[in-house]
């Protein structure tokens, strides 16, 4: 059964629920596609994609809140810590933006630091998680040149002993990365003209 | 009942779908086949490259080619030695419960733009747009357990799902993913006064005269291709080591007996 789009209204309207419905502090970081809608990027996504900073005795109280407005909803949601799926860059904590606009009375909004996410997704490297990255560039939240800095010193940190890191791989799909991004618009996934 | 007539009523109903079940009327008996929805990838994967497309159109863009929607469609004879491949246009319908909205909303808008003359593209592009995308704008309301097709020369692809109401389809997208599903279907020809037919006619019609379609005036037919079978071929190393561990053990280049590849 396909779900139906998360659109803008979808995601603002399951934040200030679960701020209310949670009522305890935490940090709530919006991840890749989810950052990208609340932020009017694109129109809609998959899946709401978080992670949470939350005080270990409420961590039960935030996910039974989190999964009954999922279903409530109708929306399918990850909650994932880039962190467990590679190793992060340097200074990936004081790259996190708050996210503008959300008036929360208890949780605080934040967007994960895009290199990281950038990074995972790479790893990941299915066809949205490409156009994921070309959005982060076109919006100016990375340059191509911090990209190559960051992931120079993460690198040699990637393992051979997980399929997710596998360093070949990363470094051909991340290869693929830029040649799309010297000739693809975001989100043209058709064969298409130089941009 | 004219001899056609005759012919046409016992290839459009000798299959029926209930209860998420194909049963298909053989000389031989009857053989079920169990459908099912195309993966969540897959999906992902083709609302992408319909809203890319859409966007493209709405741009006025040169389309190099389009693989979400041209796979390469397979059919084959009882006796052939090969199939018969075709890239063919595919696209997708309403759930039964909502083709009548949608059939709606695509058939207004093909009569809106016939009030123009069939090259007035530009003036008739936002209308034709906006029917599409909201189609596509409601995944939920899609029918992902089918995919539907129109007929056009009734040559080879006719002739062989008239034989054997069997075809595999093969979708292959850009680098570097090459995004890959193979489908293998049970077939259900389908004649114009059909919803479904009419919802593929109407959706091919809203962009009958852009440059990436050879204009085309007569559809005998339509097809609707019911799911029982997804293959994800999308290519990924090959790892020699066991898999099952998720390692990149690289094996010294053998294969672990008992080597699995998990999809």
């Amino acid at each position: 059964m396909t779900s139906a789009y998360v659109t803008r209204a979808i995601l603002a309207n399951f934040i200030a629920r679960l701020d209310r419905e949670f009522g305890r502090p935490g940090r709530l970081y919006l991840i890749g596609e989810t950052t990208q809608v609340f932020e009017g990027w694109r129109p809609w996504t998959a899946h709401i994609e978080f992670t949470a900073d939350i005080a270990s005795e409420d961590r039960t109280a935030f996910s039974r809140v989190a999964e009954g407005l999922a279903a409530e909803f109708g929306v399918s949601t990850i909650e994932e810590w880039p962190g467990d799926v590679i190793p992060l860059p340097e200074g990936h904590e004081g790259r996190a933006r708050g996210a503008a606009g959300a008036t929360l009375q208890h949780l605080a909004l934040y967007h994960f630091d895009p290199y990281s996410i950038a990074f995972r997704f790479i790893a990941r490297g299915d066809e949205p998680d490409y156009h994921l990255v070309l959005t982060y560039l076109e919006h100016g939240w990375m340059t191509v040149e911090e990209m190559k800095e960051r992931l120079t010193a993460l690198l040699p940190r990637f393992t051979a002993e997980t399929i997710q890191q596998d360093p070949a791989e990363f470094r051909r799909k991340y290869k693929g990365l830029l040649q799309m991004s010297e000739t693809v618009r975001a989100r043209a996934t058709h064969r298409s003209t130089r941009v | 009942m004219h001899t056609r007539e005759v012919e046409t009523s016992a290839l459009t109903q000798r299959l029926q779908v209930l209860g998420g079940v194909a049963q298909l009327q053989e000389p031989g008996g009857t053989r079920a086949f169990k459908i099912g929805e195309l993966p969540e990838e897959f999906v992902r994967w083709q609302l992408d490259y319909k809203h890319s497309i859409y966007d493209a159109i709405e741009r006025d863009e040169y389309i190099a080619f389009n693989a979400g929607h041209l796979p390469v469609v397979a059919t084959w004879s009882r006796e052939s030695l090969v199939p018969n491949l075709a890239n063919k246009g595919v696209g997708f319908t309403p759930k039964d419960e909502y083709l009548g909205r949608y059939l709606d909303i695509v058939e207004s808008a093909v009569a809106e733009i016939e009030k123009l003359p069939p090259h007035a593209v530009n003036e008739t592009r936002h209308l034709r747009i906006a029917a599409a995308r909201e189609f596509y704008a409601h995944p939920e309301h899609i029918d992902w357990r089918r995919v539907g097709l129109l007929e056009i020369f009734e040559g080879s692809t006719l002739r062989n799902l008239t034989e054997n109401p069997f075809a595999s389809v093969l979708w292959t997208g850009n680098s570097p993913v090459f995004v890959s599903f193979q489908v293998d279907c049970v077939v259900e020809v389908i004649t114009p006064e059909d919803p479904r037919y009419r919802f593929a006619w109407a959706m091919r019609r809203l962009f009958e005269y852009e440059p990436f379609h050879v204009v085309q005036t007569m559809y005998p037919y339509s097809y609707c291709f019911w799911v029982y079978n997804v293959k994800n071929k999308t290519p990924k190393r090959r790892y020699p080591g066991r898999r099952s561990d998720h390692t990149v053990n690289e094996g010294h280049g053998k294969i672990a007996p008992g080597a699995t590849t998990p999809q």
